[in-house]
């Protein structure tokens, strides 16, 4: 599993962040970035909780082959 | 042996929008393989609410633009019922619907949300716009297409959104409330004043500390006269004067009601087993001010959301919430962000923060002991998010304030 940010859905809520800031962070315009887009054993709930947060779903789980 | 989950063969979720459709994607994230029922008079897939007075208000965006789950209630594996819940029977389990049916439960999720409160007319008829569901918007849209001199009632956030976009869409805009600035019940006086003034300098006419005293109603709008015997012509009337919560349903249930459902600060109803609630209709107990709350913003349904899957999947060890508050509006093309609550009483400090760019930000002193309360950034989403990750240590006023200056400045990383 993967985790994928539409950039330009992005509204700089930043909720996604204050759940889940091991992966995702803001850059300087305000902006998500996926700062590491590996979800390790574990992680996947909290992970899901991030990209639930978001209210224009930039965010998306992916699997990691396609 | 059973587990709890395996006994847990349906779930009921009443009220299909933020709240719903994120305890349906949660629950089904975390493993939930039964039967999902959401009853949700509104057709249609669910869509989110804040564009209403914003983006999609200003026809930035479309239905699909604002959909709350991207694959629609089907990609959740949820039947819905298309019609309003009208009766709780708790001993029962079982919830009745608008024609008749009963529809039974292991699990219940109450999300039923708020109605917002509409004008009255000299006639006593509700009167004006409201903002409370698509349909709304979509009737507003329409009429603010038309042009015309709008007056919005309230100087609440939906209140001043609502008088940003006719602004922004180019209308004659005038706000009629009670309060000497916009936004102050929330806010404070402090930052309500630069709101307004962002408001003032956008060519909108506030009328502030004014009571309306007759609302006669017109061929097309109607006309206002106020307590200071102030007259003005209305084309296009909006009411922004604040929601309450949809408990009418529940009366009679044994479900415990004020001012919106009481729960425990795990989300469950008092009052009837196996049932929870959530958003904006739920009062919590809420562990940061040992007191019930009612919590009316996205981020908190969307939070909740996560703690009611998890307790109906596992009611032997549930989880508690902890509200991280937060909210956001967008006004005049600008992004104001908050976090925390920020006590009307308190000491405000509004900094001008140094840096590559300027930055706006407003500081929540609360109590005597200089601790930070809430924080606001004006069009500065990096510096909330700063302020978000502060503020769950209790940090001092001025730690909050070297954080934010230091990240202004560009010698601090925002994590
Ligand atoms: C115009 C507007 C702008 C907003 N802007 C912001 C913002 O900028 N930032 C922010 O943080 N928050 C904002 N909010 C608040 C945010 O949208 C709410 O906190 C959120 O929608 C709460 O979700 P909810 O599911 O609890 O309730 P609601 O969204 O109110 O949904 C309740 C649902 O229950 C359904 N329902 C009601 N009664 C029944 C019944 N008897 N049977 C079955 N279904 C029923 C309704 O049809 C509705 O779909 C805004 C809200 C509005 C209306
Ligand atoms: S929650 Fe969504 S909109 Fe907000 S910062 Fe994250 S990706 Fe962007």
């Amino acid at each position: 599993m993967r985790i994928e940010a539409t950039r330009h859905l992005c509204q700089s809520y930043g909720n996604c962040v204050a759940i889940d800031p091991d992966h995702l962070d803001l850059d300087d315009e305000g902006l998500v970035i996926v700062t590491r887009d590996t979800v390790e054993d574990g992680e996947l709930a909290t992970v899901q909780a991030g990209i639930r947060s978001c209210p224009v779903n930039a965010l998306l789980l992916v699997d990691a082959h396609d | 042996m059973i587990s709890p989950a395996d006994e847990l063969q349906r779930v009921v979720v009443v009220g299909g929008s933020v709240a719903g459709a994120r305890t349906c994607q949660a629950l089904r994230e975390a493993g939930f393989a039964g039967e999902l029922v959401v009853i949700e008079p509104q057709l249609g897939d669910a869509y989110d609410r804040p564009p209403l007075s914003k983006a999609y208000l200003k026809g930035q965006t479309t239905r699909d633009g604002i959909r709350l789950i991207p694959g629609g209630w089907a990609s959740v594996g949820a039947q819905v019922v298309p019609l309003a819940a009208v009766a709780l029977n708790a001993k029962a389990q079982s919830v009745t619907v608008a024609d008749g049916s009963e529809v039974g439960y292991d699990g219940l999720v109450i999300a039923t949300g708020l109605s917002p409160k509409a004008l009255t007319d000299t006639d006593g008829h509700a009167i004006g716009h409201v903002i409370g569901n698509i349909a709304d918007a979509d009737n507003l849209r329409h009429e603010l297409a038309s042009g015309g001199h709008v007056v919005v009632v309230g100087s609440g956030y939906v209140a001043a959104e609502a008088a940003s976009v006719a602004r922004e869409l180019g209308l004659e805009v005038t706000v009629v409330h009670r309060r000497t600035h916009l936004l102050e019940g929330a806010l404070g006086a402090a930052v309500g004043a630069r709101i307004s003034q962002m408001h003032t300098e956008s060519g909108i006419e506030l009328r502030g500390n004014s009571r309306i005293s007759s609302i006669v109603r017109g061929a097309r709008g109607a006309q206002l006269i106020l307590d200071s015997g102030y007259e003005l012509h209305a084309d296009i009337l909006i009411a922004g004067l604040g929601s309450s919560p949809n408990t009418e349903w529940l009366t009679g249930s044994g479900v415990r009601l004020d001012d919106g459902v009481l729960t425990d600060a795990r989300c469950r109803v008092v009052g009837a087993p196996r049932v929870y609630a959530l958003g904006d209709v739920a009062r919590f107990y809420d562990v940061n001010s040992a007191q019930p709350r009612r919590a009316c913003h996205w981020t908190n349904a969307a939070d909740q959301a996560t703690v009611v899957a998890h307790n109906l999947l596992s009611p032997k060890d549930p989880k508690g919430y902890r509200e991280a508050p937060y909210f956001w509006t967008d006004q005049l093309g600008q992004k104001i962000q908050v976090v925390g609550h920020p006590d009307p009483k308190a000491h405000v400090d509004l900094l001008t923060l140094p840096g590559a760019v300027e930055r706006h930000v407003a500081i929540y002193t609360h109590g005597d002991d200089n601790d930070c309360g809430a924080v606001a950034t004006f069009g500065w989403p990096r510096g909330m998010v700063a302020a978000r990750r502060l503020m769950p240590l209790d940090p001092s006023t001025e730690e909050m304030i070297v954080t934010l200056e230091d990240l202004a400045a560009g010698t601090r990383a925002a994590a």
